[in-house]
């Protein structure tokens, strides 16, 4: 005989272990069920006894239980029933209703001179209920880690960036002064011409006018750093900023009704800018028409007017360090705002037709409220 | 023993079809086809395999699932598995995301079973050719570097044979790789290539 | 007499399948592997290919595809240790007369032979 033997004596013993345990012949009948089972499931022993197993509970008619189970009663190496397949060998509920949650073996015995097999099933409920919670307590905290270390790293390129912008309007000031210096001196050489001393005044009341617009937009860069990135809602977005840019002349398309912005701060103040651009160097600018598309991975924004355009060769120069005045954010500065949250910016118009800037915004950085909220759509 | 060419192709053979026996099993149960490689098997000396363990299992921390075996023919059938084809194994066989869980107490049952399956069926090919009848223990985990699991094994001596296959198999286009130890007594092995020849030749 | 190319890469795999082949009375020729196997069809013109399907750089399933992109119509049975039904479905997909696995019985050996020739 190909397993251990054990004889009828062992049968009570098996009563007294804390643990469901069924000796099966070879047809899968049962010869043998336990105390700890009729306790679970309410079946008694002379109920079940005799009956096939697969019969009492078909749930077990599956490849990874039944198949394995041929080899066993050749007194082949013992089966591992894991709870993570097999949960509820034999289905019981606990008392406050749920199901009991189990693991199985199945081992070769030899009994009364034939094979059996001995099928052991184990509660294995509280092991699985705190692993359960655990790993949602795992998962918690990995991510509340991971939102953190967004944040930081959030945090530092904005420091990084209110840096860098306060450094450029710092030079500006710097160079504001130098200037203002420069028109003192002119006074002081020229004390007997009230009017060259008129002009200069009021030259330098125009540099310390820009020194103020220069302080005024480094406090705006401090939000960088103090505040993360939000959702901006355009049609705020293009109140505010047309009330920044004094520039009243826009024309809104209707795909950009709901439309929501994920941006860093400061950005009313970066379509402000282009705004202001356009009233600026489009020269015969009447009309600046703002719409929304969505491409293949990204929505694009785009602000388009009917000026005199960009020339080709000026196209990428004006998005450098240090071109354009410095009394405004610039638009070198607009781009490195908008690429805190993946966001690009680029001219695509045509030079004599007018200037167009698609801000392309990445999936997920974008996205539309429902239309009750739209004041766009009231208007 | 000086192990022929023909032998290893023999031994070769048994074990490849436990585990094609072990993959027709797991497919039913991932409802996926188990694309198997031709595993690389190999014999040493147990004194040898420390030398050889950091090439075959890179030193690292393996999950391992074993069993004993008892009869005519001794010895310990292990299955290894490196922690990233352990964690992704268990992923894909319980339908989670994250194949770079830790092992817990439930994800280490899973791969006992996993575990189980193959081994029994490469010891249920042998124990057919063998027409011996074997005593077997339970399967146990456990989880370390492969000399740290070896040292628990009291029985093995130097001279012992060890038979390694290295085994590969594509679940879902992930690789998983596996390897399967057979530590075997001395003589045993011996045992086991003739009675191998004398069912086939 | 009839000709059976054995291709397997095990050589106690050839021994046991070219045995059971001589002993019922075929002439056999092996090779070790895909490519060599593809070779020795143009040469020998078997009348019937028995192959393994796991072996290392062309498999089993490659020799399928070899022969139907040649147009050769000599029966293949595939004789492998993966018993899973999608494995024998992809074998008799591509063009496999008939699919076994080890260990084979030389019955069963024989009487594949007999039925893939009847049928081809």
């Amino acid at each position: 005989m190909k397993g251990p033997a054990i004889s009828a004596e062992c049968l009570p013993l098996f009563d007294q272990l804390p643990f469901g345990l069924i000796l099966l012949r070879k047809d899968l009948s049962i010869r043998f069920w336990n105390r700890f089972l009729e306790e679970w499931t309410g079946i008694k022993k002379e109920d079940i006894e005799g009956k096939n197993l697969i019969e009492q509970y078909p749930g077990l008619d599956q490849p990874s239980v039944i198949a394995r189970f041929p080899d066993v009663f050749e007194g082949g190496p013992p089966v591992f029933l894991s709870s993570q397949f097999h949960p509820h060998l034999i289905p019981s509920a606990l008392p406050d209703g749920t199901k009991r949650v189990q693991k199985g073996s199945v081992l070769p015995v030899c009994f009364e001179n034939e094979m059996h097999a001995i099928l052991v099933i184990e509660d294995v409920t509280d092991l699985v209920r705190q692993v359960t919670a655990y790993r949602k307590m795992r998962d918690i905290a990995k991510q509340e880690l991971a939102d953190r270390k967004d944040a930081e790293e959030a945090l530092r390129i904005a420091n990084t960036k209110l840096s860098l912008f306060s450094d450029i309007t710092l030079l500006d000031i710097k160079n504001q002064l130098a200037i203002s210096m420069g028109f003192i001196s002119l006074i002081e050489k020229d004390r007997n011409n009230p009017a060259a001393i008129s002009s200069t005044t009021s030259r330098i009341k125009d540099q310390l006018a820009n020194i103020e617009k220069s302080i005024e937009l480094m406090r705006e860069y401090e939000k960088l750093g103090m505040q993360p990135p939000r959702w901006y809602a355009m049609d705020e977005v293009l109140m505010h900023s047309s009330l920044l840019a004094q520039f009243f002349k826009t024309d809104t398309d209707p795909s950009i009704a709901g439309l929501e912005v994920f941006s860093a701060p400061l950005f009313e103040h970066v379509v402000a800018n282009l705004l202001e651009n356009a009233q600026e160097h489009g020269k015969t600018v009447t009309q600046l028409k703002i719409s929304f598309r969505i491409d293949p991975d990204s929505g694009i924004l785009s602000l388009e007017d009917d000026g005199i355009g960009v020339p080709g060769d000026r196209k990428r120069a004006i998005f450098m360090k240090g071109y354009g005045k410095k009394t405004k954010l610039g638009l070198y500065v607009s781009r490195e705002i908008l690429a805190m949250t993946g966001i690009t910016i680029d001219e695509t118009g045509v030079e004599g037709k007018g200037a167009r800037f698609e801000i392309r915004i990445p999936e997920g950085g974008y996205r539309f409220v429902p239309a009750s909220s739209c004041k766009i759509c009231m208007e | 023993m000086d192990i022929d060419k023909e032998s290893l192709d023999a031994i070769t053979e048994i074990i490849n079809i436990g585990v094609g026996r072990s993959a027709s099993l797991l497919n039913q149960m991932t409802n996926s086809n188990i694309r198997l490689r031709v595993p690389k098997i190999f014999v040493i000396r147990f004194k040898d395999l420390a030398d050889t363990s950091a090439s075959l299992f890179g030193g690292d921390v393996l999950s391992t699932v074993m069993l004993e075996f008892q009869g005519n023919f001794s010895g310990v059938t292990a299955i290894l598995f490196p922690p990233e084809s352990a964690a992704a194994l268990v992923a894909l066989l319980s339908g989670e995301n994250d194949p770079g869980a830790e092992m817990d107490a439930i994800r280490v049952e899973t791969l006992k079973e996993v575990g189980n399956i193959i081994i029994n069926s490469v010891m249920g090919s042998i124990s057919n050719v063998l027409s011996q009848h074997l005593s077997f223990t339970l399967p146990v985990y456990y989880e370390g570097k492969l000399s740290t699991i070896t040292a628990t094994r009291h029985t093995i001596e130097d001279d012992d044979y060890v038979i390694v296959a290295h085994t590969q198999f594509l679940i879902e286009s992930k690789n998983i790789e596996g390897k399967i130890l057979l530590l075997l007594e001395v003589g045993s092995l011996e045992h086991l290539v003739e009675s191998i020849q004398g069912a086939y030749i | 007499m009839i000709t059976v190319l054995v291709i397997d890469d095990s050589s106690f795999q050839r021994k046991i399948i070219s045995g059971i082949l001589t002993e019922g009375g075929y002439r056999v020729v092996s090779a070790e592997n895909g490519k060599d196997g593809i070779d020795r069809v143009e040469k020998e013109q078997p009348d019937i290919i028995i192959t393994d399907l796991l072996m290392p750089v062309h498999d089993g399933y490659w020799v399928l595809e070899q022969l139907k992109a040649m147009g050769c119509t000599t029966p293949v049975i595939i004789v492998t240790s993966d018993i899973q039904k999608t494995t024998e479905k992809r074998c008799k997909e591509l063009g496999a007369a008939a699919f076994m696995n080890k260990p084979v019985e030389k019955s069963q050996v024989i009487l594949t032979i007999e039925d893939s020739l009847k049928r081809s």
